[in-house]
């Protein structure tokens, strides 16, 4: 494809110059909460700001690791996040393909009743599930941030999506051999789904692991909760400790960074082919 | 489907494939079983009773008493509520434009073929990903009055520094700078799909009609792309009605006002303190209800218009 609307030196210049600006926004803010998580902590207040710290302390991980318990509040998430994706991935594959190719009465019905379930905003479900979570008695235990959020209409979407994209003939001559779909589902789609799969389970990651609104709902606990309540925590305790609180939002968002740098293509094809939201 | 097997099977096969079919219902709903599960536990029972609920007195403990409509009248003479709806409206129609216009012409320039633009992307799309909180934290000291960044350009800049977070006046401002700055690397994404599914053969086509660039983008870019932009502005919407994250982690105070005098508070932060913090779980709940009817009614209105403005192929 050959350049639409820069054509001229000057013009590319701009558009360079524009891009630029924009991506020192967007990087910006994480440099200076790097940076300033390894600063003394007279030095993050000081006016005018500077970036670079005077010396580098490493010290200041140690210590909000020992002031608030971060680190047990990592664990939790990285728990709740690694269970939650596994269910996604599960309950998606399964409904996804008995939706795709599998006949039963209703099958178009029953699949826009489940998208439809995507309309209702969550608001409307916190006052219940809250009650639901008494009745249960998984008020403030880990069982609340996993059970509920297994499945999801959305990754029923996108692989329901991917299995009516497979060729018939596969699964006919699989039929033919009397092999049974759940067999089919393994050991012929499953292995084809891998792509669609990567993109859910970026998806349920970022969803799992920046999750805020429930957990502080329903967790109370400081060795329960997790790392988005630990660090709203931390900043409400220990206001004034800004080397602390950058400490700590490094260290709850340096994963999602890591797990975007090796699975960026899933991420952003994920969006570009669904409109999948990574709230 | 039966209709779908092979006419040369012998007629036996009639029989053999009903037991199939019925066989299918039954991996069917084998495979559905845990999904039929989870939207029957932990949706439709809670939708039933959150709409009972409304209806309700239901405090955090205890037994509900049904009290008609009360709870729906009182939210419509509470100025906390019309001061949230108000912030809310505000928020959503700013953010509307901030976060998809600067979005569409980042996706414009990357749709062109210059160097390093996956490098962009890739960059543009670190704050999407970033939690919400963690990120919103980190403005929080930003857009500070003393040492913040921000102010420190302000400076630069020769302005008076901007009490962000400190001034209602300029409340509501700092939650759409963060939303937007969250958002705007999604919506790109989105209108860059978008722009690489229109033929460039238009393109050339229109070239050599003699039509300038700017009448290109005008009559070939923005109609194939407005499929694209229907989406971006229903999906922006929806997530903006339903703020969160940001304004609590930007503007919660120990005396759970969101803001300074409430000037960031929006409607689900004021579900929120209602139901668990003054224990109103009756009041919340229809709350929610309005917010859930006010959504669809600006769906479908979006939905209606946009016959007027959409082009599908």
């Amino acid at each position: 494809m050959a350049s639409l609307i820069l054509r001229r030196p000057w013009e590319k210049l701009l558009a360079y110059a524009v891009l630029s600006v924009t991506g020192f926004v967007m990087v910006f803010p994480f440099i200076y909460m790097v940076l300033s998580s390894l600063k003394p902590s007279t030095e993050v207040v000081q006016v005018p700001p500077t970036l670079w710290p005077s010396e580098i302390r490493w010290s200041n991980y140690l210590e909000v690791l020992n002031i608030v318990p971060l680190g047990t509040q990592l664990l939790n998430t990285v728990i709740v996040t690694a269970l939650v994706v596994l269910g996604w991935v599960i309950t998606s594959v399964l409904a996804g393909y008995a939706f795709a190719r599998l006949e039963f009465p209703g099958r178009e019905f029953w699949f826009g009743a489940y998208l439809a379930t995507l309309m209702v905003p969550f608001a409307v479900l916190i006052v219940p599930m809250y009650r639901l979570m008494l009745v249960f008695g998984w008020v403030d235990r880990l069982e609340a941030l996993i059970i509920p959020w297994l499945f999801t209409a959305y990754g029923t979407f996108l692989l329901r999506q991917f299995f009516m994209s497979v060729p018939k003939d596969l699964e006919d001559a699989a039929l033919i051999d009397g092999a049974s779909h759940w067999g089919i589902l393994f050991r012929i789609f499953l292995p084809l789904a891998r792509p669609a799969i990567a993109t859910l389970a970026t998806f349920a990651f970022l969803y799992a692991w920046n999750s805020f609104l429930w957990p502080l709902i329903i967790i109370s606990s400081p060795s329960r909760k997790v790392v988005t309540q630990g660090l709203v925590d931390l900043q409400a305790l220990y206001a004034a400790r800004v080397d602390l609180i950058m400490a700590g939002s490094t260290l709850a968002i340096l994963p999602t960074l890591i797990v975007f740098l090796f699975a960026q293509r899933y991420f952003i094809e994920g969006i570009a082919t669904s409109g999948l939201a990574g709230r | 489907m039966a209709n779908q097997a092979p006419a040369a099977l012998p007629a036996p096969t009639a029989r053999h494939l009903s037991g199939r079919r019925v066989r299918q219902w039954i991996d069917a709903f084998g495979m559905l079983l845990p999904t039929i599960l989870g939207v029957l536990i932990f949706f439709l029972v809670p939708l039933a009773i959150s709409f009972y609920l409304s209806f309700t007195d239901a405090r955090l403990f205890g037994d509900p008493n049904l009290v008609g409509l009360s709870n729906y009248q009182r939210a419509l003479s509470d100025p906390t509520f019309y001061r949230a709806m108000w912030n809310t409206a505000a928020f959503s129609l700013v953010t509307l434009v901030v976060s998809t216009v600067p979005a569409l012409l980042l996706a414009v320039i990357l749709n062109e073929r210059i160097a390093g633009r996956t490098f962009f992307r890739a960059v543009f799309f670190i704050p999407v990903v970033a939690s919400v909180v963690g990120v919103t934290l980190l403005w929080r000291y930003l857009l500070n009055v003393d040492f913040g960044f921000v102010n420190y350009a302000i400076r630069l800049l020769g302005f008076e520094p901007i009490p962000w977070l400190t001034r209602p006046e300029w409340g509501l401002a700092s939650v759409i700078l963060v939303f937007s700055w969250k958002t705007i690397g999604y919506n790109m994404v989105i209108f860059l799909a978008g722009l690489q599914g229109v033929p460039p053969q238009l393109y050339e086509a229109a070239s050599l009609d003699g039509a300038s660039r700017w009448q290109q983008f005008l009559y070939i870019t923005v109609p194939m792309l407005s499929p694209t932009t229907f989406f971006v502005l229903v999906t922006t919407l929806i997530n903006c009605l339903q703020v969160f994250d940001v304004p609590i982690a930007l503007g919660l105070t120990r005396s759970n006002t969101v803001g300074p005098a409430d000037s960031m508070l929006t409607i689900v932060p004021l579900l929120w303190r209602e139901a668990f913090i003054g224990g109103r779980m009756g009041y919340a709940s229809a709350l929610a209800w309005l917010l859930f009817v006010i959504i669809l009614l600006l769906t479908f209105i979006q939905f209606r218009l946009s016959r007027r403005w959409v082009h599908y192929e």
